[in-house]
């Protein structure tokens, strides 16, 4: 650690780069291709000149921020990390949706964007399955996909951060389920749920959080690594997106009112996806320390899949703890990695 | 090693923070945040349906005519892209691309 006065001239350039905004971190500098798109679904692949393991590996970003958090910063990048092991890594992310995506309901995700992105997939590499992971809201959107259509050629089955039990999600879901709020009370005149809505909800979770994160910050102020990192975590917590209304009231309706993917029966369209029907190889990484999904909430996939192969990835930290951080580099990436090799053939 | 001040931050933040969380999840919080979120919902919507009514009166748009026609477009996106999945042969699949190093591609419309 540099001397006293060696960091107050560290904090106080540091400071001033924050100030001018030419600390601004570059996020998502992995390079990539776009294969195919649908309205504001994009389906990316990485690039890679070392692809070592097949099938390739889909990742599906939520409904509820920006992708970019799976490529946040090169050294803490997931998606770099899984290129780099040797996988072949996509990435299906949601563009901001605008009006016209506001009567997108979670059939559009489930049996419209995610199995033709799949099949634009296969139809790109030449592959006959697919690695798929879903992280938070995503993680819902492929359960549902990989249960309501047996035919998705899904040879593994992984879900981050997802969200399963909706007692457990706390203030923001109990808002919804004791009717002390409709849906439509935070739906806006465009039919979408405000970006603004969901990033005040988040800050009620924890109160004095964003004041503890600022003294952090004074604190570290000095450290590059540290400010880098932190301004690069800042921008993508505060970087919300409006959430479709449809799919929304869905949201209230089902998984939080009814608590239905606890009950494994989720009524979605003319039928009902049964849990018990993913049968693929299944892991369900959570943390313990997530404010915003909760381990309790997570929990419950695990027994809840009909996977003979299904297990659980337990790591002591936050929401963002699978792709930032210590625990992330450590832990996480490492043991996804070796999950999806274990579950991969080489070639 | 802990700066003395950031020990004396500490010691107030984390009982403040504790009880903070407690008291946001109780139920409480929660019947109050609601009533305020529809309240200010109520009031808002007044406020503006007063101001339409104004401005309109005055022959003058206002902004809730932006809305209207924002949805509309919206409504018309959504019908083309209806148009467009008609229009697609089901099952049609991208061609197959052959294995190797990724080159940049032009993206494919679905």
């Amino acid at each position: 650690m540099p001397d006293l006065v060696a960091r107050q001239m560290l904090r106080a350039r540091n400071g001033l780069g924050c100030l001018t905004g030419a600390n601004r971190p570059a996020v998502a500098q992995t390079p990539r291709d776009l294969v195919w798109k649908r309205d504001k679904a994009r389906l990316w692949r990485y690039r890679s000149g070392q692809r070592r393991y097949r099938p390739p590996v889909l990742i599906v970003h939520s409904l509820v921020s920006k992708s970019y958090v799976l490529d946040l910063l090169p050294n803490t990048s997931l998606v770099r990390y899984l290129t780099g092991e040797g996988f072949d890594v996509f990435l299906l992310e949601w563009m901001p949706p605008d009006p016209a995506d506001a009567e997108n309901t979670l059939e559009t995700y489930v049996d419209d964007y995610i199995p033709a992105a799949i099949g634009a997939l296969l139809g790109d590499v030449g592959a006959r399955e697919v690695t798929l992971i879903g992280y938070c809201f995503g993680g819902i959107l492929t359960l549902l996909a990989a249960a309501g259509h047996p035919e998705l050629p899904v040879r593994n089955l992984m879900v981050m951060a997802t969200p399963c039990d909706y007692r457990e999600m706390g203030f923001m879901s109990n808002m919804f389920a004791d009717g002390r709020l409709d849906a439509d009370d935070v739906i806006d005149r465009t039919g979408l749920v405000p970006a603004r809505a969901l990033d005040e909800g988040f800050q009620t979770l924890k109160p004095t959080e964003l004041l503890v994160q600022q003294v952090n910050f004074f604190e570290n102020l000095w450290n590059d690594e540290f400010v880098e990192g932190f301004l690069a975590i800042s921008q993508w917590a505060r970087d919300q997106v409006p959430f479709p209304g449809a799919a929304f009231r869905q949201t209230v309706n089902l998984l939080i009112r009814q608590n239905a993917l606890v009950a494994g029966v989720i009524p979605l369209g003319r039928t009902e996806v049964r849990l018990k029907d993913i049968r693929c190889p299944f892991l369900n990484a959570f943390a313990e320390h997530d404010g915003i999904t909760p381990a309790a909430s997570s929990e419950p996939l695990t027994r809840l899949v009909g996977s003979a192969d299904a297990g659980e990835l337990r790591l002591h930290s936050g929401h963002i703890g699978f792709v930032a951080g210590r625990q992330a580099a450590r832990i996480a990436r490492p043991q996804i990695a070796d999950w999806i090799r274990r579950h991969s053939d080489e070639v | 090693m802990t700066s003395l001040w950031r020990q004396a931050f500490d010691a107030v933040e984390r009982p403040l923070a504790t009880a903070a969380e407690s008291w946001v999840q109780s139920k409480t919080f929660m019947d109050l945040a609601a009533v305020t979120i529809r309240v200010q919902r109520r009031l808002r919507a007044d406020g503006q349906r007063m101001t339409e009514q104004w401005l309109h009166a005055w022959g003058m748009p206002a902004h809730g005519d932006l809305f209207t026609l924002m949805n509309q477009v919206a409504s018309l996106e959504r019908q083309v892209r209806d148009l467009e999945r008609e229009l697609q042969p089901r099952n049609a699949r991208p061609p197959a691309a052959h294995l190797g190093p990724p080159a940049p591609q032009p993206p494919r419309e679905a």
